[in-house]
């Protein structure tokens, strides 16, 4: 039974959100409304779980004296830190709106954690060009033309394509809006049937790996 | 001999599909100019035409129901003339009267003398109610006496125009040779057949490489298309004509940045309660002018028990669950089912037992996706079976998560894989672990374990954003196998560039049959191939055919396309 619950749960209700989706009216949408708001209570209490995970996978590190045992105090700290000051703001201040001093949580934000994400992401234009420089280049026949196509529309995006050869840009905008267009529509097509099928499966009970099960 | 060059768009155009679209969605701009006519002068007028053929037609929302009302603009509404007035190019000087025009509009981009005003308009009792689209005005009863649902007339809200030009040009272009004589000047009969072409309208174009010869283009010309509207204010049978007419003979009808567009408001979507009964009218005001349209039919807002705006996609879900349903079947008959091989699936193996002679641990990454995510779903299919693997050879696995619903069926789906593989003394608890639900923290996170701990193989797959050429690129730098899937079809090409292996789209959900070949698995696989078969040839049919209907106008484009697009499909 306890293998034939969740699996009977998701049968009767993947039908009963099929069926959702195709009747209109009231009561439909609020089934759909309800049944997304208790998504959201459940991941609230599932927060909790995450935290323990990571303060425990910290903490046990630390006792340890593990690999780098000290960035788990520093992680475990900072952890805390964010904590504190969202409590700080929420009881201790009438803070109501980002632009108040008072709310420090948001200053932590912006100073500290914003600038911390714009600089991964700013990794990103180094690892493209290393990316390309490895893998553009005229090995076989498939390369080959992979490399004259990348040179081509990476010509046409800067000013430079357009002082070299005027029709540069217009074959480089080409050469996005219909082949690779087609072929991105293509492999849409695919994913969203792959897609189609696993929910197909799981509603039926064939694929069972969501409940750690085979 | 001369060359000739002309720019043709024309019928060539037709032969695609999305022409057709552009041609749609240009039409469907110039309809919104509304019924041809000439501009007059409204202080010499007494009185104005009302507006017509005011309409009910249901959306679909949440709620299944929710109304637009649609009307005919007043054929007195001195914009809705037709007229296309032309933007030159870039460096030509604009004729007087397109400049006239367009200061003129730029000036006054309202005119608000002009509004259209929605009123609800009272229901008699005995007037007949209908159901409202796509129920097809279907009539459901009768208005009775002393019931307020029928009685609520007033005011709704008034409708602003908003002003916008076409811009329509028609280029000619011709190549002649040039003779240079010594001193660096035309020669006589290169200086005479200029002047020949510029009697005909054509001047050099000025470009860089004109030593051989001259490229001629002609001034822009401008063309005025008459637009009248048919059903559903969509442009009729003979205005749709004209436009074919135009594009195949060179003219381009063009909006957007740099153009203006005359376009009208002409629908309007007010609240509505449940169960009421509704009907409209629109008045159009032209200064102190007004004229009151004839009252819509009345409708109530029932939802019905069908959204038939979905009927096509029903359509299709049935007959993709038909065509698994047969596959799958068929698989558990026993019939042999054949996979092609995938080179990134074959390589799981391989990338496990390099793993393991090199001593250094396996990573496993399902991405930035939540376990409702079919990519997510079908990575965790994979993870048990790379699990086994890991347990087998006794490597040490390690699963960073993003989204801590995945970390709980993360960890119960490697449990069991250990349990299976005999090894469950090998599980450790913080194989699977709970990184960050930031993105780029999360993207760091693992680059930073793959630089320390440098594992062999690493495996992406499932629902990966911009940090996938992070972790990608870390890894390569490690030298490690790495396998990636995702169903981000704009990270694909970063996997493809830093991976050793690809899974591509539908390959990341076949992974999971293909590599546990249970027969149900392999049918559903089997089934999707076979849907994805049936929309392939349903495409080669009917896109030609759409296009040799449209091209000889035997059937309603703007009907048709708005069937179709009204309709959601199940890929889209």
């Amino acid at each position: 039974m306890r293998q034939r619950l969740p699996l009977i749960l998701v049968l009767v209700f993947g039908i009963i959100f099929l069926i959702q989706y195709y009747v209109p009216g009231y009561a439909s949408v609020k089934l759909l409304t309800t049944s997304g708001d208790w998504m959201r209570v459940l991941g609230f209490f599932v927060f909790f779980i995450a935290i323990y995970s990571l303060v425990y996978h910290h903490v046990r590190r630390i006792r340890r004296k593990g690999e780098r045992w000290r960035y788990s105090i520093i992680t475990l700290v900072v952890m805390a830190g964010m904590v504190f000051a969202g409590f700080y703001v929420g009881f201790f201040t009438e803070a109501k709106s980002f632009d108040d001093p008072a709310y420090v949580l948001q200053k932590l934000y912006m100073s500290v954690l914003s600038p911390l994400e714009s600089t991964m992401f700013s990794l990103l234009a180094f690892y493209i060009a290393s990316a390309a420089a490895r893998a553009f280049r005229a090995r076989n026949v498939e390369a080959t033309l992979l490399l004259i196509t990348a040179v081509i529309v990476m010509l046409s995006r800067v000013p430079i394509g357009a002082a070299m050869w005027s029709q540069l840009p217009a074959i480089g905008d080409w050469i996005l809006d219909w082949p690779n267009t087609a072929a991105r529509r293509a492999i849409t097509i695919g994913i969203g049937l792959g897609g189609a099928a696993t929910a197909l499966k799981i509603v039926l009970g064939i694929e069972r790996s969501y409940l750690g099960m085979r | 001999m001369r060359e000739r060059m002309k720019l043709r768009p024309g019928v060539k155009s037709l032969v695609n599909f999305l022409a057709a679209q552009v041609v749609f969605a240009a039409a469907l701009l110039l309809t919104s100019c509304g019924p041809a006519q000439k501009p007059f002068d409204l202080e010499k007028v007494e009185s104005v035409h009302p507006p017509t053929n005011v309409q009910i037609v249901s959306a679909g929302n949440l709620e299944g129901v929710k109304m637009i009302i649609k009307w005919t603009p007043s054929p007195d509404d001195r914009y809705a003339s037709g007229i296309i007035a032309v933007r030159p190019d870039a460096g030509q000087e604009a004729s007087p009267a397109t400049k006239h025009l367009i200061k003129n509009l730029e000036e006054k981009p309202r005119d608000d003398r002009v509004k259209y005003e929605v009123f609800r308009a009272v229901v008699e009792p005995g007037e007949d109610i209908y159901s409202l689209p796509p129920d097809r005005y279907k009539k459901i009863g009768e208005a009775r006496e002393g019931e307020d649902k029928y009685t609520d007339e007033g005011f709704i809200d008034g409708t602003e125009p908003r002003l916008v030009l076409w811009q329509a040009r028609r280029r000619e272009v011709e190549k002649i040779p040039r003779k240079v004589e010594e001193s660096g000047l035309d020669s006589e009969e290169t200086q005479v057949s200029l002047q020949t072409w510029a009697a005909k309208g054509f001047a050099p174009d000025g470009s860089v490489d004109n030593t051989n010869f001259y490229i001629l283009q002609k001034q822009a010309e401008t063309k005025s298309i008459p637009i009248t509207t048919g059903e559903n204010n969509l442009p009729d049978a003979e205005t749709q004509k004209s436009l074919i007419e135009a594009m195949s003979d060179g003219w381009e009808l063009k909006g957007g940045a740099g153009a203006f567009v005359l376009a009208r408001p002409l629908a309007y979507t007010p609240e509505v309660g449940k169960g009421k009964t509704y009907a409209y009218k629109v008045r159009f005001n032209y200064g102190d002018l007004s004229a009151d349209s004839q009252p819509s039919l009345p409708v109530a807002s029932t939802s019905g028990l069908f959204r038939f705006d979905r009927l096509v996609n029903f359509f299709l879900t049935i007959a993709f669950i038909v065509v698994a349903g047969y596959f799958i079947f068929s698989a558990r008959r026993g019939k042999e089912m054949y996979i092609r091989p995938i080179a990134g699936i074959a390589a799981v193996e391989e990338a496990v037992g390099r793993a393991t002679e090199m001593g250094r641990p396996a990573l496993f990454c399902p991405g930035i996706g939540t376990i409702s995510g079919p990519a997510t779903l079908a990575s965790l299919a994979i993870l048990s079976k790379i699990a086994e693997k890991t347990a087998t050879y006794d490597t040490d696995l390690m699963m960073p998560n993003y989204d801590i619903f995945v970390l709980q069926v993360a960890q119960e789906t490697i449990k069991e894989a250990y349990l299976k593989a005999g090894r469950p003394d090998a599980y450790n608890s913080d194989m699977a672990f709970f990184m960050s639900d930031r993105q780029f923290a999360f993207a760091a996170g693992i680059s930073g374990i793959i630089a320390r701990r440098r594992p062999a193989a690493i495996f992406l797959l499932g629902t990966f954003y911009a940090e996938s050429l992070l972790l990608a690129e870390a890894g390569a730098n490690v030298g490690a196998i790495q396998i990636a899937g995702t169903d981000s079809d704009h990270q694909l090409p970063f996997f493809v560039t830093a991976c050793d292996y690809t899974l591509i789209g539908e390959e990341l959900y076949a992974a999971g049959a293909y590599l546990g070949r249970d027969p149900k698995l392999l049918g559903t696989l089997k089934g999707q191939d076979g849907f994805k078969a049936i929309v392939m040839i349903l495409t080669i049919i009917i896109v030609p055919l759409v296009v040799i209907l449209f091209a000889t106008g035997a059937l309603q484009i703007g009907t048709f396309l708005k069937y179709l697009f009204d309709s959601e499909f199940i890929l889209v």
